[in-house]
């Protein structure tokens, strides 16, 4: 199981790798995109301030550091979809990026996912969470159109992903581990964060019942108290504040305590979330997660692994309630 | 007339078969065509469908099924009368509430607005869905309206009002109501449903000149106004597109209309409905 880093700039390698990246993705966002399109519409899923690189020179430094350390890297093209026009100008960037060394791509829109597999066959094709992929036959779908990785969206169970990690043989999954959680699915949200994350505005919500005599009233108590978990749910995806533990590990939407039931299904990847966190942040988090993968390989069991996991968060409040947990079942049943 | 019926967003919405028959020799007795409507899905949903799409295949006329899974694509094109039709979900085209008021004032550049205008529809795109024998395309009636220049590369279109959505998941606070803490929000459990007869309005800083948005279920909608129905109306018409009526945003059945004056008919009694129902709320 190798833990896939997010990285963006060149003087993070190092130290990302030191902490136990395996491999690394970045987002690539050239100034002639925004010039092009506006700064409005993003190139990935991020937006084009310090998430994404804007200088070349600085992706290829990334890509040679990497090399060097023997690592791949990734660029991020997932935008929920693209027009002609977008995947023109991005059909020439994958051109570029090879040329320097990148070694594949994330993606989203099928039809440049299509292009880069035919015209680009030394490229990995990695499906973004962008796309849900949340079954096999949809799985089977992108394998189709020349990918051979797929990064699972957050709202999985620990069940449902080893399901299809049982009936997906030759397709290599990679599954959510540290960091920015998302209140919707993220592909099935039409909303951009280009003016702030739709989720984290302060909403109040209001039952309304349209059937006064229904078996389905609630009450405006009962509503409440729901709201207000979801509220909680929320601020603990939403990484707790961006907060952190006195000795010093990033709070927020954690999958430490699945990592013994992934290893043992064969997920090849664990994804660590934020490329536009501070370099401290992404340093922890890798070190977190390389440290519960060093202790399953040495024979640790599930409860160990989870007991291990709860010490280095050192959180007691958000390991208990489960409500920071990506996948809540090991928590909830352990705690 | 057509009969839409089925889950637009929640795999524990999925009829039984026995529900299914019902509706789908209702809506045969009735003389109405039926479209088959089908959620994003686990591998668990994935099994239900199956035994659903045997069963409307069995029938052997052609029936449509909305799918808003890639899976749930390739399921269906695999029967013979089934006929699978590209889903809201499947659609990414950018649905901002939050932009209202720069649409209204044109604050909103021409670069960004051509590209949300339009679609990731291309002809690359229809050589790969294609070979699912996709014909259809399922959109919202968008805030920023459709642009001059969107191009569907010959696919019908369906337009559904007054509801657009806007974002869904998993993670239902009307699955919550009434469950234990410790196991609020798990994924893949059993849920009782709670949505069905509720629905909560939603109020924000950012959207208190709008007072349109709902949350059904597990997804969030933005009711539109006449305005923008009466645009989206223009544009149904100059394109030929079937217009899709929701009496509600997920409860189904909802009617479809290939005949424009037929589909203002039922837009205006729905509204009337719903002025009954939701009288402070959710008027426009």
């Amino acid at each position: 199981m190798k833990i896939n880093t997010p990285v963006n700039h060149p003087d993070e390698v190092a130290a990302l790798v030191e902490a136990g990246s395996d491999e690394f993705y970045c987002g690539y966002n050239p100034e002639d995109w925004s010039e092009k399109f506006s700064f409005a519409v993003w190139m990935n899923r991020r937006g084009p301030g310090p998430a994404n690189i804007s200088k070349f020179e600085d992706l290829q430094s990334i890509i040679e550091q990497a090399a060097q350390a023997r690592r791949k890297v990734m660029v991020t093209m997932n935008a929920p979809t693209y027009t002609d026009e977008q995947r023109d100008f991005l059909k020439n960037l994958v051109d570029s990026i090879l040329s320097i060394g990148g070694a594949g791509f994330i993606l989203s829109d099928i039809a440049l996912m299509q292009w880069v597999a035919t015209t680009h066959p030394q490229a990995q094709v990695i499906v973004s969470s962008l796309a849900a992929v949340t079954n096999c036959a949809s799985a089977r779908f992108y394998q189709d159109s020349g990918a051979s990785r797929i990064i699972l969206p957050r709202q999985l169970s620990i069940s449902e992903i080893l399901h299809m990690k049982k009936n997906l043989p030759g397709l290599e999954l990679e599954a959510f581990v540290m960091n920015d959680g998302c209140v919707y699915e993220e592909s099935f949200c039409s909303t951009t964060h280009a003016i702030g994350a739709f989720c984290q505005d302060k909403w109040k919500y209001t039952n309304h019942c349209s059937n006064e005599s229904g078996t389905n009233k609630i009450s405006e108590k009962l509503f409440q108290d729901a709201i207000d978990d979801y509220q909680k749910r929320i601020w603990y995806l939403s990484n707790c504040g961006n907060t952190q533990a006195e000795n010093g590990a990033p709070n927020g939407p954690c999958g430490l305590c699945a990592m013994y039931d992934f290893h043992e299904a064969g997920v090849e990847y664990l994804k660590v979330v934020g490329r536009e966190a501070t370099t401290h942040r992404k340093i922890k988090s890798v070190e977190m997660t390389h440290s519960v993968l060093q202790k399953i390989q040495i024979g640790a069991d599930k409860m160990q692994t989870s007991e291990f996991a709860k010490s280095l968060r050192n959180f007691g409040e958000g390991c208990q309630n489960g409500y920071m947990c990506y996948y809540r079942e090991p928590a909830t049943a352990m705690s | 007339m057509r009969v839409y019926f089925g889950s637009e967003f929640c795999e524990y919405l999925i009829p039984s078969k026995r529900e299914l028959i019902n509706a789908h020799e209702k809506s045969l007795s009735d003389g109405f065509d039926f479209t088959f409507v089908t959620p994003p899905v686990t591998d668990t949903g994935v099994e239900k469908l199956q035994v659903l799409f045997e069963y409307l295949d069995s029938v052997e006329m052609e029936i449509e099924v909305v799918a808003n899974d890639w899976g749930v694509v390739t399921l269906a094109s695999r029967f013979e009368f089934l006929q699978p039709v590209m889903g809201r979900l499947l659609n990414k085209m950018l649905r901002e509430p939050r932009f209202n008021t720069m649409y209204k004032n044109s604050e909103v550049p021409k670069a960004p607005l051509k590209i949300f205008q339009n679609s990731g529809i291309s002809s690359n795109f229809m050589e790969i869905i294609k070979r699912y024998r996709i014909k259809r395309i399922e959109l919202d009636n968008l805030y920023q309206g459709f642009g001059e220049d969107l191009n569907l590369h010959g696919l019908d279109a369906s337009v559904y009002l007054p509801y657009g959505y806007i974002a869904s998941g998993r993670m239902c606070y009307y699955a919550a109501v009434g469950r234990p803490t410790e196991v609020r929000f798990l994924y893949g459990r059993e849920c009782q449903k709670q949505c069905i007869g509720n629905s909560a309005t939603m109020v924000s800083e950012k959207t208190a000149d709008l007072n349109n948005i709902i949350q059904k279920g597990n997804t969030v909608f933005y009711k539109q106004d006449k305005t923008m129905i009466d645009k989206a109306l223009q544009w149904i018409k100059n394109n030929r597109a079937r217009v899709v009526i929701f009496e509600d945003p997920i409860e189904l059945p909802a009617k479809a209309f290939e005949n424009i004056e037929d589909a203002e008919a039922c837009l205006s009694r729905t509204f009337e409905n719903q002025r009954n129902i939701f009288s402070k709320s959710y008027e426009n």
